[in-house]
């Protein structure tokens, strides 16, 4: 499997020690995706998957779950099966993070895991416009997929300033379903297209602002900042 | 001939000119010789005629002494007696340390050469009369007692009298040292900020240190620590405050009231306290008072269960506004040796462990009121009270730096009932960082184990009773090894355990000297009131259970220099623990040998890890293995893996855990979160795991915070703008320093701070 590396967490699947493998390789070109160098099919290294199982297994005194991110893990779908299988053997939980993308192969593994953590980008029908992929509707076919699951779905959005604005996060919130609803903060340190760097970090304020408006429409809101770490709305 | 200076010196060319012994020319002045001579006691008309005879014969180059000559015969002839009062009038004077100003007398030399170094009269008498000749020599207005000094210590030299130069030597700072210190402060130890009483403080400490490596120890122990092969700790209280540290046993002073000063003759003395406040005031003065005698931190075990009896029957508020009290008390406490917050310590437990539970209670007024298991839940309540107030900050929602807050884990403990208890500590440890967790499940462990912020620890396992073993007393003193430098001088592994054995043997000798001293200043010199005070019919501070502690450093890159590889190789770390295998079977040894108590500590290397590879770097080069880079070279501490290691969390507890066990005066183990922040609820699954299945002892959860100084802001992570405002400058970092939250010292207008080493270490640190 190709993988970017492995970190240990507390943060990634909440409320449980994690150690997350980031698989390298992703479909889609964000324009402030951070983790640019996991992009390339070609990125990160070849693991052996009996490897990453000592890695996991090793760790596993210590964690109570194996979140798999990426880049887009489904690129990798067989392995990615083959780690949760795994996870089931050691009594691990288990989180997938995912673009949404691959609804069919989601569908695949859905019954083992216990955590979804779904981007979504952008208003369906914006995509195009805002990511420049026109992926909406398999991203939709996802959300609905894990929201009628045992899983339990988290949606994401990134509020870039100059990509997108209120409106967009509230056609966002009118469109899906999900247990918890999180607004990420834009950080202009390590973007993938350079004119992002002259966009200015999204603010605590802006996101708490965002997220007090969308609450009655999706309950359960998150908002997460460098500088404020992760606060319930 | 006249030189350029004589022509200078002329004003017009009917003056004369005077050459001074000291080679500076001067104007020929006849009201000086008259003055002098009516000084005297010469009749006007006497001194007239000296003085103008005088302006006839000088000539230009003439020296001071041959016109004194002069003055001393024509006085002569006038009067014997006028003579000898002028010659006395013109002799050098001393200022002295005195502040007065004498004339010089070569006895006074001889009589202090005799008392202050055991000279023997003969040569005293020889000394004194070369110095008096070289005196003469000079030509100026007076001498200082230091400059006199100064000249019978070359003198000492000159005769090959060491032993003599180092009892008559004069200790002290230079000038320019001084006004540096007044004018930028020294970064030295984080805890101090810039003000009067560092200044005090570190003046009086150089001289105390220099005492200390001249006086008290032999050169050879001296040279070990100068040239870096071991580090003497806090060398400037050798001498007057040379124990390290206590854990205080909170029960004694409820039961006998507090003294500060240790006799009541010149404090007021308070009775056994009545009441929570009092008793809470109490705690912090006990531990003020304590730091005036010792040189260390001062710790509290235990704390929530004795205090329990206090707090039977009071509203929960009540408590906790107490308990508050108590901690901004600690953290106001501007009182410490040069203005420093006291190091100061609170051990907690969730619930009345086991042993205490049918021990004797002590409550108001120091009356027996049952068994500490009768206060189960105040025990509790304080210990929650106690976690939130620390978790509110301080009033500008800073951490409270101090006490450093400790807990203990326990099978009973990692049970639903204390899910609640544990998740609002995790909170403090999300928050701020600044909770420490002590493992009491391995088994290694007795029944209990007490620990500092500094990590110092004592365990039950010296008699075998708890409060013999634990409390009233606590590190006398730890000296700490520069393991690297053993593997750069050996070949194999025979001549470094060769070298391991030479440290540990100087390393004895030099605590066996402070041993000496700290007996002598509790029993001899009188000057440890505090400890000495009687309390339940023995000495408060028990001496014949303190621990006399090896540390060491780089234990990472000594195995680097010597196998190629570190900690992180399995054949390295065999070699690891082979060496501190080794100083533990040294320590038993002594243990059989001396009676005493000898352990082994993870030391907290403030600025030894730095010191030592600093040294090492300018005595070895590039064969020296250092973390770091030319601004600031460091090892890395004790035995644990280096700071930017990339193994995982699971992989650094496995080898970390394997020193715990066999480093009982002390260690930590550092979970620095890689994360910016983390979560509460992982961190309490982390914990719990931590202490079902590893060895590790003793823990804390490090995380970076930022705090803007202008609007007030607390932020997690180390960020260089404030989110809320903008401001960049001012912008403070906290972060864990060798064991402890702490200032890192980055504003602009911060004073105090990390030193060169540990600020490279923070940029070096990984956080998983
Ligand atoms: S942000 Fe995620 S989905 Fe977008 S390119 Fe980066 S890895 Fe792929
Ligand atoms: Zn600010």
């Amino acid at each position: 499997m190709r993988i970017g590396g492995h970190i240990t967490s507390t943060l990634e699947f909440p409320g449980h020690m994690s150690i997350v493998i980031f698989t390298a390789g992703c479909n889609l070109r964000c324009p402030y995706c951070h983790n640019p160098e996991l992009i390339p099919m070609d990125g990160g290294e070849e693991v052996p998957l009996d490897k990453l199982f000592t890695q996991v297994e090793e760790s596993s005194d210590f964690i109570d779950a194996v979140v798999i991110s990426g880049g887009e893990p489904l690129l990798q779908e067989k392995d990615v099966k083959k780690i949760l299988n795994h996870c089931q053997e050691l009594d691990l939980k288990t989180k997938l993070d995912t673009n949404g993308c691959y609804p069919k192969k989601l569908k695949q593994i859905i019954d083992q895991l216990d955590y979804v953590a779904l981007d979504v980008k952008a208003p369906f029908d914006k995509y195009e416009e805002i990511i420049g992929a026109n992926v909406g509707e398999l991203v939709r076919e996802s959300v609905d997929l894990v929201y009628n699951s045992d899983s339990f779905l988290e949606c994401r959005t990134t509020y870039v300033p100059s990509l997108m604005n209120g409106d967009d996060i509230k056609g966002i919130a009118q469109e899906i379903s999900c247990d918890i609803y999180t607004l990420q903060q834009f950080r202009n340190q390590m973007v993938l297209d350079e004119k992002l760097y002259q966009t200015p970090n999204a603010t605590r304020d802006e996101l708490y602002n965002f997220a007090n408006k969308i609450k009655p429409i999706l309950g359960k809101i998150k908002i997460k900042t460098a500088e404020f770490g992760d606060e319930i709305i | 001939m006249k030189d350029a200076r004589i022509i200078a010196a002329i004003p017009t060319k009917a003056e004369t000119c005077v050459l001074k012994n000291n080679g500076i020319f001067e104007k020929f002045s006849h009201e000086k010789i008259l003055k002098s001579c009516l000084m005297a006691g010469a009749p006007l008309w006497a001194a007239e005629k000296i003085a103008s005879h005088a302006a006839r014969t000088a000539y230009d180059g003439v020296t001071t002494k041959e016109i004194k000559i002069w003055v001393h015969d024509s006085l002569k002839q006038v009067k014997p007696k006028i003579a000898k009062k002028y010659l006395k009038n013109n002799q050098l004077r001393v200022r002295t340390s005195r502040d007065t100003i004498e004339s010089f007398d070569k006895s006074k030399i001889e009589k202090t050469l005799i008392v202050e170094t055991d000279a023997d009269p003969v040569i005293a008498d020889k000394i004194a009369t070369e110095v008096w000749k070289e005196v003469k020599k000079l030509d100026v207005e007076y001498l200082t007692a230091p400059m006199l000094r100064e000249i019978v210590n070359t003198k000492l030299v000159e005769h090959g009298l060491e032993t003599l130069r180092r009892r008559y030597t004069r200790l002290g700072i230079p000038v320019y040292n001084i006004t540096n210190l007044i004018e930028n402060g020294s970064r030295d130890n984080a805890n101090m900020i810039h003000n009067p009483e560092t200044v005090h403080k570190y003046v009086a400490d150089e001289a105390l240190k220099q005492y200390a490596l001249l006086h008290i120890l032999p050169n050879e122990l001296a040279d070990a620590h100068m040239s870096g092969d071991l580090h003497i700790h806090d060398l400037e209280y050798f001498a007057g405050r040379p124990i390290n540290c206590l854990q205080h046993d909170l029960r004694s002073f409820i039961k006998n009231g507090l003294k500060v000063d240790g006799t009541g003759d010149h404090t007021s003395v308070a009775g056994p306290p009545n009441h929570i406040e009092t008793l809470m005031n109490h705690a912090g003065e006990i531990m003020l008072a304590a730091q005036q005698n010792m040189s260390g931190g001062q710790s509290m075990s235990l704390w929530n269960v004795f205090m329990a009896p206090f707090a039977q029957g009071l509203p929960y508020e009540e408590v906790k506004q107490a308990v508050q009290m108590f901690i901004y008390n600690l953290n106001m406490a501007y009182a410490a040796r040069g203005s420093q917050v006291p190091f100061t310590s609170i051990s907690m437990e969730f619930t009345v462990p086991e042993f205490l539970k049918e021990e004797p209670a002590y409550g108001p007024k120091g009356r027996l009121v049952g068994t500490y298991d009768d206060f189960e839940e105040e025990t509790r309540i304080l210990q929650r009270a106690f976690t939130e107030v620390l978790l509110d900050g301080d009033s500008d929602g800073k951490p409270h730096l101090f006490p450093n807050t400790i807990y203990t884990l326990r099978k009973e403990v990692l049970k639903d009932e204390f899910a609640e208890d544990l998740k609002l500590v995790h909170e403090l440890s999300s928050k701020y960082g600044t909770a420490y967790f002590v493992n009491m499940l391995p088994d290694y462990r007795g029944q209990m184990a007490n620990y500092m912020g500094c990590r110092t620890s004592l365990g039950d396992n010296w008699t075998g009773n708890w409060d013999k073993d634990c409390l009233r007393t606590g590190n006398l003193a730890y000296i700490t090894l520069n393991l690297p430098r053993m593997a750069y001088q050996s070949r194999d592994e025979e001549e470094l355990f060769e070298y391991l054995d030479s440290y540990l043997r100087l390393s004895e000798e030099i605590l066996m000297i402070r041993r000496q001293q700290s007996v002598a200043c509790l029993d001899d010199y009188n000057m440890l009131p505090f400890l000495t005070q009687e309390l339940d019919g023995e000495r408060y501070y028990r001496v014949e259970n303190s621990t006399m502690t090896f540390g060491f450093v780089g234990l990472n890159e000594m195995l680097r220099a010597h196998c190629g590889t570190g900690m992180e190789d399995p054949d390295s770390l065999k070699l690891g623990l082979k060496v501190i295998d080794y100083m533990n079977r040294r320590a038993q040894e002594l243990k059989k040998e001396t009676g005493l108590r000898w352990t082994i500590i993870q030391t907290p290397a403030e600025s030894t890890a730095h010191r030592f590879a600093m040294i090492d770097r300018e005595k070895y080069g590039s064969a020296a293995v250092t973390q770091g880079d030319l601004d600031a070279y460091y090892y890395t501490n004790s035995s644990h893996l280096p700071v930017d290691t990339s193994l995982s969390l699971a992989e650094k507890i496995r080898i970390e855990e394997q020193f715990h066990s066999r480093t009982s005066g002390g260690h930590i183990f550092h979970a620095f979160m890689g994360e910016s922040h983390s979560d509460p609820e992982a961190l309490m699954s982390l914990t719990n795991k931590i202490a079902r299945k590893s060895n590790i002892g003793f823990w804390a959860y490090s995380s970076a915070l930022s705090f803007c100084m202008k609007c007030k802001t607390l932020m997690k992570g180390l960020q260089d703008t404030c989110a809320s405002c903008g401001e960049q400058k001012e912008v403070e970092w906290y972060d864990r320093i060798t064991g402890y939250v702490q200032q890192v010292g980055r504003s602009k207008s911060a004073s105090g701070g990390w030193n060169a080493g540990k600020m490279k270490e923070l940029h070096d640190r990984r956080r998983y």
